[in-house]
């Protein structure tokens, strides 16, 4: 009896006064229009949409004019959300590099030490800082020494400074490629589509003297050479190394030294996502259990 | 009946004082993350299994053993 008290006491509550008129709000409608002017309005719709989809479809296809051909996108077994790096890959790489790339581009940001447990032992790292000589100094008479290079040393550089680079490239400047693949569009895709994508030019383009066409850099035209052939290196691992193996294995070791935390972050990324997760849950259930008092109370009210 | 004397062991020994409920959580922490980054780490080196530097390291090896 009291609840029905309560409960036809709360609608007459809840029941707005007559003393207050309702408001009309200006609905839009096509109900009430002619047929005419219905067909007149889809069709109106329907120029406009057109329209717009032209427009953005014709500055589109403007955009595809660039004479660039854009890499394709090839599975590295490093590129999912937590896969690490194969690092067979990265040192058959390094060798790559050393014997093939280091003739002409310097790696500035890289050094021995950065080797040692990433894919090579402490002594095999030390060796190969042993084959360069760096120029240290001064000694106690003032004069630069050279020396066999250290762990704490950095990769050597093929030219003394840019200039010498470029009086020996006919003017064109090899890049450093430390961090070559995150600084091109494509990364990984560019550089392997790059290095073995060098082909003879289509007709109707001449290609000037002391470059060489590839359709992948941006122009068509590039200084370097094809550097890498079939065989041109052995491998010590016994891979066969084919043009596309050597261009996948520098590819993989490029996108090494530009990311040597490429291995630490993906297994940060793992214990990340978890604990969030883990606190995501426990938030959502402290927040229900906080909110039972408001969201089970009963309200009733009597006059 | 176990369950509830240790829930009772554990409330007279760690919650029911703030200086030992405080000294639990410390040691909480530490024990959690030790555990935390032991499954984490496991879990990674099970995804990326043959292809992390402990994995291979012993072929590089004896890969350069056979050539000395």
């Amino acid at each position: 009896m009291a609840a029905i008290v309560g409960r036809s006491s709360r609608q007459a509550l809840l029941r707005a006064r007559s003393s207050i008129s309702c408001q009309n709000a200006g609905f839009v409608t096509f109900k009430n229009q002619s047929t005419g002017r219905k067909i007149a309005l889809a069709a109106a719709g329907i120029v406009t949409t057109g329209g717009i989809g032209l427009a953005v479809a014709l500055n589109q296809s403007v955009l595809a004019g660039e004479l660039e051909l854009h890499p394709p996108k090839y599975p590295w077994n490093h590129s999912g959300y937590l896969d690490a790096l194969d690092v067979t890959s990265v040192r058959r790489g390094y060798f790559v590099y050393k014997q093939v790339c280091a003739a002409c581009h310097s790696m500035n940001y890289m050094y021995y030490r950065n080797l040692v447990d990433a894919f090579m032992t402490e002594d095999e790292a030390k060796a190969e800082a042993a084959e360069v000589q760096v120029v240290d100094g001064p000694d106690e008479e003032g004069k630069m020494f050279e020396r066999p290079g250290k762990l704490a040393d950095k990769f050597p550089n093929p030219y003394a400074n840019p200039e010498a680079a470029r009086a020996a490239n006919n003017g064109a400047l090899p890049p450093d490629l430390t961090f070559i693949v995150p600084a091109r569009h494509g990364g990984e895709d560019y550089i392997f589509s790059l290095l073995t994508g060098y082909c003879d030019p289509p007709a109707g383009i001449t290609v000037k003297e002391d470059v060489h066409y590839n359709p992948y850099f941006p122009g068509g035209t590039i200084g370097m050479a094809q550097a890498l052939y079939n065989e041109i290196i052995e491998y010590d691992d016994g891979t066969p190394a084919t043009q596309s193996q050597l261009a996948k294995d520098v590819s993989t070791f490029l996108r090494w030294t530009s990311e040597i935390e490429h291995d630490t972050r993906k297994k940060t990324a793992i214990k990340t996502l978890s604990i969030l997760t883990l606190l995501m849950v426990i938030t959502y259930y402290f927040k229900r259990h906080r909110w039972t008092v408001l969201k089970s109370r009963k309200l009733t009210s009597q006059k | 009946m176990s369950l509830s004397s240790l829930a009772n062991t554990a409330y007279q020994k760690v919650f029911r004082k703030t200086s030992s409920f405080a000294f639990g959580i410390l040691l909480g922490a530490f024990v959690f993350e030790i555990g935390f980054d032991r499954v984490s780490n496991y879990a990674f080196d099970y995804i990326n299994r043959g292809k992390l530097y402990k994995d291979v390291k012993d072929k590089f090896a004896a890969g350069a053993s056979e050539e000395e």
